[in-house]
């Protein structure tokens, strides 16, 4: 593993999986997954403000991006189960809407739903779960951030694309 | 490390990483644009389904939008209906959804000088102000859809660029002796 890249990856992934458990600031993720988006934009800027600029950076700044995505989505679902842990948290309760919706229309689930959606509180399944799409979800727009920010702060010869 | 290609007609070596390397041979790129293209496909086809499936009473619809909540607030009035019911995103993200598909599906049909003007930072910055600018601004459907479409479809253009570089450790756009290798070159590679 490239460890020039672990540093940005890890201040950008962290601190915008922070931010993305927050209350009030998590909100900025509902435009768009935009506090994704910066996580791996911060990684890209912090991987290139001390380089010089490198030809193939793109490629460099998704892949430092996806890195943060990676950090990141590992924090933010920290974080938010630490939340649902005490009390805080709403993930849990907008799946159990939606079963007992299913429930209203006389669907009657299969047991790995309700293990999903058990109504005993946090399962591994859940938190698994939650992780899983929180990494794919930060990881994806993360590493398009890190596209981004390597437009903005690697001055690449574009007349080469 | 560098092979030497007897037989080959041409140049006498090739890069070894090039032999090596699937992403970095001809074919690689296209491969993993056809999976990213396949990706962003499958993602669309979610965002979509999720209406359908709604209006025909498959109880699970909601689950199928869950994913989607971490990234989009998903308010009904503020998404496109199809059958009745709403797409699993709103109609920005749905834009920036498509927009980053066609730019994907576009970049080798493009000719060279409309890629390198809309991968250029300014260009990228105005699309991104747009977005925002559309955000603040009293807005409707169709400025909503066409600022998040117009935002992403050089982000797009930008992914597939990166891909030949993508899992080459060294300077993958020259050869040892200095030259582009051929198939990362725009009459080749994106054609």
């Amino acid at each position: 593993m490239d460890t020039a890249k672990l540093g940005p990856a890890l201040i950008g992934g962290a601190s915008f999986g922070v931010l993305a458990n927050v209350p009030y600031v998590s909100a900025v993720n509902i435009v768009c997954g935009a506090l994704f988006i910066g996580g791996g934009v911060l990684a890209s800027y912090l991987f290139f403000k001390d380089r010089e600029p490198m030809e193939g950076g793109r490629a460099e700044g998704a892949k430092v991006g996806c890195l943060a995505g990676l950090f990141g989505g590992l924090v933010a679902t920290a974080a938010s189960l630490l939340m649902r842990g005490t009390g805080i948290g709403q993930e849990e309760a907008e799946l159990a809407d939606a079963l007992a919706q299913a429930e209203a229309a006389g669907f009657e689930p299969p047991a790995w739903v309700r293990t999903l959606v058990g109504g005993d509180g946090l399962t591994v399944t859940i938190a698994v779960l939650i992780l899983v799409v929180t990494i794919i979800f930060f990881s994806v727009a993360a590493t398009i951030g890190g596209l981004l920010g390597a437009v903005f702060f690697n001055k690449e010869d574009l007349d080469a694309l | 490390m560098r092979l030497a290609a007897s037989g080959l007609p041409g140049s006498a070596t090739i890069d070894a990483m090039t032999v090596v390397n699937p992403a970095c041979s001809p074919a690689g790129p296209i491969v993993a644009r056809a999976a990213l293209l396949l990706a962003c496909l499958a993602v669309l086809a979610a965002v979509a389904a999720a209406a359908p499936l709604a209006a025909a009473g498959w109880p699970y619809a909601e689950l199928l939008r869950w994913p989607f909540s971490l990234a989009c607030h998903q308010l009904p009035e503020r998404g496109f209906h199809w059958l009745g019911s709403p797409l699993a995103v709103c109609q920005r993200c749905t834009g920036l959804y498509v927009g980053f598909a066609l730019g994907l599906a576009a970049w080798p049909h493009l000719p060279a000088s409309v890629r390198r003007v809309a991968t250029r930072p300014a260009w990228l910055g105005t699309c991104l102000a747009l977005l925002a600018l559309d955000w603040a601004l009293p807005n409707s459907a169709a400025s909503r859809f066409a600022t998040g479409l117009l935002a992403a479809f050089p982000a797009g253009l930008l992914a597939h660029s990166a891909l030949p570089h993508f899992t080459n450790k060294t300077n993958p756009s020259k050869t040892d002796s200095g030259r582009r290798p051929a198939w990362t070159q725009p009459s080749s590679v994106q054609r």
